[in-house]
């Protein structure tokens, strides 16, 4: 049974990032909205991480999904606080990007796995 | 192939359980220093992960099929790396200093190879009958 390392994996990476810089950005929130974007940014880390430590196909791809689901969720979100000028989001834009294409290139390397 | 046990173990007397509990309880610990805002975040997150560890060897000791134990010890590791992963968050966010986090990551990982040594064990199990 082989269980890769989480910690050296980019996603996991980028997920912290993103994690750390939203805890930033929604200090001067509301503390309902904080606490949501907040909970959203620490569910991605979660299924990211164990995403990539799950050996199951089909529970890899569902936990993916998860965390992808939530990804654009709290992006959508950030964005709508962003346009009331509430707070200034470039690093989340750039971490949030590279997290979903990490996340789009493992679905692409799983569907191409299926094709063979 | 070996599909059922002979008979079903007591969990308790696993060493992986009582270092599991070990670091359940240390876990438990740490998280009373998080700020009051992460009681329902990352501190309800963190406390999940690590009793799921325990219940998960539990249940998975307490089973009669090969199959069925293998599974909650693949879930009981990944809980434990929720758990490291919740540890480094809350390092990056300064909740714990890096002697706490170093300790507890290191038991964490203690606790992980036992996990994964365990699961090796019950996959032996099942090939040797079809030899």
């Amino acid at each position: 049974m082989y269980v890769p390392n989480f910690k050296s994996n980019v996603m996991y990476e980028r997920a912290t990032d993103l994690l750390f810089e939203i805890y930033n950005v929604t200090q001067n929130l509301e503390q309902e909205k904080a606490l949501l974007l907040r909970k959203r940014a620490v569910i991605i880390t979660k299924k990211i991480t164990r995403a990539i430590i799950e050996n199951n196909r089909k529970m890899k791809l569902k936990l993916l999904n998860e965390a992808k689901e939530q990804l654009l969720a709290v992006l959508d979100d950030l964005y709508e606080i962003y346009q009331g000028d509430q707070l200034i989001g470039n690093l989340i834009d750039d971490y949030g990007t590279q997290l979903l294409k990490l996340l789009n290139y493992q679905f692409g390397q799983m569907n191409n796995y299926d094709g063979h | 192939m070996a599909v059922k046990k002979e008979n079903i173990s007591n969990f308790r007397d696993l060493n992986v359980y009582r270092s599991a509990l070990k670091l359940n309880k240390k876990l438990y610990r740490i998280v009373e220093k998080f700020p009051s805002y992460e009681k329902h975040n990352l501190s309800d997150q963190l406390r999940r992960a690590s009793v799921s560890v325990c219940a998960n060897l539990a249940e998975g000791a307490g089973n009669y099929y090969f199959g069925k134990e293998f599974d909650r010890l693949n879930t009981a590791i990944g809980s434990l790396c929720e758990c490291r992963a919740f540890l480094d968050i809350a390092t990056m966010l300064e909740y714990i200093d890096r002697e706490e986090y170093r300790a507890l990551d290191d038991d964490a990982e203690e606790v992980l190879k036992m996990l994964i040594g365990l699961a090796k064990r019950i996959e032996k199990a099942m090939l040797e009958d079809a030899s």
